[in-house]
């Protein structure tokens, strides 16, 4: 089964509906809940990126009895140096933003974290599309 | 355990729409003109209690006249402190305990001491046991709704509910204790306690955090309300006798925020309201929430303040409760019960009683899931409750649970209506071949 949404950057209040969505349709299924924090946490940090970097996008997740795919396509600026922004600590966020919390450096690395699977495409001026992949045999 | 101590006062219900719209589980569906709660998902936080107009929903509580002709030898009232905040002008607590005595208790203990213990043994423990980052913080076990909900709807986190038992517990415990030694047999001792509400009553009844509640039964707050009135006005400052256990730190508690002040940690998330909990617990599954030690989560409004069974609004209580803990920071203790402690480790380990999953099989919940969204596509969304469920949406789902029909739905039922009309309509003109004129052959072709 499908699951498909419109991550819209203009409505700021609307960034991390998908992820709020999807866990729900997670719970709805039965999925268990250490896997299902797991996702919500991956995939909220994808949602969240692709509204501060990307101007929003589109969630795709796939989900069948062996395996949920997550599929977050932008059509952003694309990530000049992908091991850079794979490393833990690494942002792009003004050293303000980084007092007030924000651009801990995390995103990236925790979706590799939490993801059984993570595959990244990226290209300047045409974007980015993020695939993570979580197994749920046990 | 699905189990709930609110129940329908069925003369009074007239089916209505409020109390469906407003439970934060979606466990109560209108049937035969009647709100009936679906016991596994409701989580006893009274919010139906609430809202309700007609006073339908109450909570099975004893009352006073029951309690007092039970055969206990000895019969101890345990007041929260959220019932010290609910008298205008009246500041001293021991004023109050006196009162509980004359309405026919023997002893009273309150349970705000018992919050003191559980203070001191939550500060121990979370400094025992720091909790990184990525575990998330410690979530206070108070409130029983907030226990049930993560059980229920949150279960990854219910390895964050600090494992003690409440303060209502800890303080049954070291009352019976305490008469024990006077030479009572556990038997002889009947413990009460006066709950603002019906979570309390499940929590006696059917406990989470202990195998067996020291608490005897429970009587609701705003009856015990009524009958001390008149003595909080008769009792003279001679009468007033000293039985006051505990300072702020205890009292305090029955307000949001009071749990927390106490524990001397920097970082705390203090959360009152059940929606807003349920947010707070959401974001916390995300990992939103960061550098935060310890999470105070109160179902109710203001606290036990604004509990169900409570008399005063929780904003007025609130601006008592103030005064209440201002003229409490030295009060007249009962210096021989307060030595008493009791171990607080809680007994049980909780379990995880997911209850969102359409089907434990997940084949099964896809096929469900896939057949409710396409039912609810041709829904009307406009959420009227009028198949007597809370939306649309958990209508469709009760339809593939096999709870209701989608003829329930009185806009889909028209559709059906009109098709079948429709059909009659086309049938009608039908005729047979013997006579038929050539026109109607002509119009059929066409």
């Amino acid at each position: 089964m499908t699951f498909n949404y419109e991550v819209d950057a203009s409505v700021p209040e609307m960034a991390g509906r998908a992820s709020t969505e999807f866990k729900s349709v997670l719970k709805q299924l039965g999925v268990s809940a250490k896997v299902i924090r797991r996702i919500s946490i991956a995939m909220y940090e994808g949602e969240i990126n692709m509204v501060i970097h990307a101007n929003g996008g589109t969630i795709t997740c796939q989900v069948d009895e062996n395996q949920i795919e997550i599929v977050m396509a932008d059509v952003g600026p694309g990530i000049p140096d992908l091991d850079l922004a794979m490393k833990a600590g690494w942002s792009t966020a003004s050293p303000q933003a980084r007092e007030l919390g924000f651009g801990a450096g995390m995103g990236m690395p925790n979706m590799k974290k939490f993801s059984d699977e993570m595959e990244v495409e990226t290209q300047i001026g045409v974007g980015t599309t993020l695939t993570l992949r979580f197994n749920l045999a046990a | 355990m699905s189990v709930t101590s609110v129940r329908l006062v069925e003369k009074r219900c007239v089916g209505c729409t409020t109390c469906i719209k407003r439970c934060p589980t979606e466990a109560i569906r209108v049937r035969g003109g009647k709100a009936h709660i679906l016991t596994d998902l409701c989580i006893d936080c009274g919010m139906c209690m609430q809202v309700c107009k007609h006073k339908a929903k109450i909570a099975e509580t004893k009352t006073l006249d029951e309690i007092l002709a039970m055969p206990y030898r000895i019969k101890i009232a345990l007041p929260p402190p959220s019932l010290y905040a609910q008298f205008e002008g009246n500041r001293n607590v021991n004023r109050i305990l006196t009162a509980l005595r004359r309405i026919g208790f023997d002893a009273v203990f309150g349970v705000a001491r018992g919050a003191e213990i559980i203070t001191e043994a939550t500060r121990r423990f979370i400094a025992e046991h720091p909790r990184s980052n990525e575990e998330g913080p410690w979530i206070s076990s108070a409130c029983p709704v907030i226990v049930r909900l993560i059980q229920n709807r949150f279960p990854s986190l219910i390895e964050n509910i600090l494992p003690l038992i409440s303060p209502m517990e800890a303080a049954a415990r070291i009352a019976r204790e305490h008469f024990k030694e006077k030479g009572y047999r556990d038997e002889e001792i009947g413990v009460f306690f006066i709950t603002p509400c019906p979570a309390k009553v499940s929590e006696v009844a059917f406990p989470r955090m202990v195998e067996k509640s020291a608490v005897t039964d429970t009587v609701a707050l705003n009856e015990i309300y009524y009958k001390i009135r008149p003595f909080i006005k008769s009792i003279t400052d001679e009468e007033i006798e000293t039985l006051q256990l505990s300072g702020e730190e205890g009292i305090r508690w029955a307000h949001i925020g009071g749990e927390s002040e106490g524990l001397g940690l920097n970082d705390i998330l203090a959360v009152d309201g059940i929606d807003n909990v349920i947010e707070v617990l959401d974001h916390l599954e995300n990992g939103l929430i960061q550098r935060v030690e310890f999470v105070e989560a109160n179902a109710c409004t203001g606290g036990c303040l604004g509990g169900p069974l409570a008399v005063e609004n929780p904003f007025s209580a609130e601006t008592r409760m103030k005064k209440v803990l201002r003229h409490n920071q030295h009060p007249q203790y009962n210096e021989e019960l307060m030595e008493e402690t009791t171990n607080v480790a809680s007994e049980k380990i909780l379990e995880n009683e997911d209850n969102l999953h359409l089907s434990s099989d997940m084949q099964e919940a896809l096929r469900m899931m896939a057949e409710r969204d396409a039912l609810h596509k041709v829904l009307p969304k406009i959420d009227c409750g009028a198949c007597g469920a809370p939306t649309c949406f958990a209508f469709a789902a009760d339809v593939v649970r096999g709870e209701a029909q989608p003829e329930d739905c009185i806009f889909y039922l028209r559709d059906r209506v009109k098709e079948v009309a429709q059909e009659m309509v086309n049938l009608s003109a039908k005729m047979p071949p013997s006579i038929k004129q050539k026109e109607d052959v002509q119009n059929e072709e066409e």
